[in-house]
């Protein structure tokens, strides 16, 4: 029954977005491939990136990073604000919360699977050539599912009691994308700190996992995946603590 | 089986104040090891604390159309988010056996940029309609509804009240639940879907089923209703037949006083 739900939620939540806009699903690609452009232009072309260890292919480097970066902020948004989003559905019906919650991180995946399209246009353009190595993408990708909902389930009670937390979760997601190797590689990380750096930032991990194998053909870096795993179970182990003790008085705030 | 509910000293408390006293007070529960229930009255005065409920008792069985009256802010939805399983207690007991079917407010469940027809799927679902069933279910809620294709089709904001109320009312009603909880629905729409949405729940009523109405109309808890509990600030004032309890409320709404039924010294009183 529960599995019926989330599904029913996740296509009511998707149908919502694309029905209140004009070019419905077709921002879900426009939002990814402008910004793939501008950060292109920016970093690429005028900061000259490209002739860094970056590669000449800057655009495709940029890509292997900030569709996933895409998809873990606009579902921990979704995920985060689950409560409040489904307010009415929680105050007048009972439905499993932890569903409801899922099924709002589900549907902004679902949104950011059209990223994927622009990478396997990107392979071709890129000639990027396909290989076993990409069998390797279903570790880190599993990795990032597990920080969304982690995420989801720990600011879904938090965001309904304290809406402060929407603000702080937008700035921590800037910072922390300027913090993880999205723009830029691993390597101008300076070496003294990098592996501090890699144990502390949960998404590096991920980032680079999801990058080296569409990018360089390369496994992820295991070591550094490592971290982001552990920190992911750390995450989760801490959002389910909060989800459990705060959701009920979460719901009374709505 | 027999759809029953036993509420037994029930209360339900809200924290007043700023969202950091609530979240502060929240947090300080959560981070507590174990309850401290029973070493100290519950209810003693807290000036951050609003009880919407308080210490409220009462059993209803199968074939009971329970009427709930009281004013504006009284407890009466809290009583029945609560029983639904939207709210646990914080105090005392509250066991509900029987599926239950609750529709809070007008059209609260429906989602407003999906239409008719995507709605009365999503309530099969969230009412465990199997997938099997969830055609013929959205076909009876069509029906009960009275709304053409094309009203189904078409977005829930586009609808009028009326037409919101019996698609939500048909939603929730064509299950046949055994224990139905609508609140303050059935005083709007014409007079055809208040006689429809009447009949229905007397027919709900006549097969085993039991049913809690809240409302401000007395003549209509006073036609439906088999007993009728009076709320007021969350307290229990009175539980019987609709004549006594309706007549002591009207008594009470133009002035006169009311000791609660259930009021008990407490102390500090």
């Amino acid at each position: 029954m529960h599995v019926r739900i989330f599904w029913r939620l996740t296509a009511a939540s998707l149908r919502t977005y694309s029905s209140q806009r004009l070019l419905g699903w077709a921002w879900w690609l426009l939002d990814p491939l402008a910004l793939i452009a501008v950060y292109a232009l920016v970093f690429g072309d005028w900061l000259n990136l490209r002739a860094g260890p970056e590669g000449a292919n800057y655009p495709f480097f940029l890509a292997c990073a900030l569709i996933p970066w895409r998809w873990y902020s606009l579902a921990t948004r979704r995920g985060g604000m689950g409560f409040v989003t489904s307010s009415t559905l929680l105050n007048s019906t009972l439905v499993n919360r932890r569903v409801v919650v899922t099924s709002q991180a589900a549907a902004a995946t679902v949104e950011s699977l059209l990223g994927v399209g622009v990478l396997l246009i990107m392979m071709l353009v890129y000639d990027r050539p396909w290989s076993p190595t990409l069998l390797t993408l279903a570790v880190p990708l599993a990795v990032m599912a597990l920080h969304i909902l982690a995420v989801s389930y720990a600011l879904a009670p938090l965001m309904a009691m304290l809406p402060d937390l929407g603000n702080a979760h937008e700035v921590g997601l800037r910072l922390l994308f300027f913090l993880t190797p999205c723009l830029y590689s691993l390597e101008r990380v300076p070496e003294a700190f990098r592996s501090w750096y890699v144990a502390l930032n949960p998404l590096v991990g991920i980032i680079e996992g999801i990058r080296r194998p569409l990018y360089e053909d390369l496994p992820p870096l295991w070591g550094a995946l490592g971290w982001s795993a552990l920190w992911g179970v750390l995450l989760l182990l801490v959002g389910n603590w909060i989800f459990k003790r705060l959701s009920n008085d979460a719901i009374r705030m709505l | 089986m027999a759809a029953s509910i036993h509420c037994d000293s029930m209360g339900i408390a809200f924290t007043r104040g700023s969202r950091r006293t609530m979240l502060k007070k929240s947090l300080r529960r959560a981070l507590a090891s174990h309850r401290q229930a029973g070493e100290r009255d519950p209810y003693l005065e807290d000036p951050s604390t609003f009880w919407a409920l308080r210490d409220v008792s009462f059993s209803v069985g199968t074939g009971t159309v329970l009427g709930l009256c009281g004013p504006n802010g009284s407890g009466k939805t809290t009583l029945l988010r609560t029983i639904s399983g939207i709210y646990q207690p914080d105090v005392g007991s509250l066991s509900v056996s029987g599926r239950t079917s609750v529709l809070l407010s007008l059209g609260a469940t429906l989602a407003a940029n999906l239409s008719g027809r995507v709605n009365a799927q999503m309530s099969a679902a969230l009412h465990g309609v199997p997938s099997a069933q969830a055609e013929e279910h959205v076909q009876h809620v069509q029906e009960f509804a009275e709304l053409d294709d094309a009203a189904m089709e078409t977005p829930v904001r586009y609808y009028s009240a009326g037409m919101r109320a019996r698609l939500a009312f048909a939603s929730a009603s064509v299950l046949e639940p055994e224990i139905l909880l609508v609140d303050e629905l059935l005083g709007v729409g014409d007079a055809a879907f208040r006689k429809k949405s009447g009949d229905r729940l007397q027919e709900l009523t006549g097969t085993a089923h039991c049913v809690m109405i809240a409302s401000h109309s007395m003549p209509f808890l006073q036609s439906l209703c088999d007993r009728v509990l009076w709320l007021e600030a969350g307290q229990l004032m009175a539980d019987g037949p609709p004549d006594e309890v309706l007549e002591a409320y009207s008594r009470r709404s133009a002035g006169a006083a009311a000791v609660p039924t259930t009021a008990r010294s407490r102390p500090g009183d």
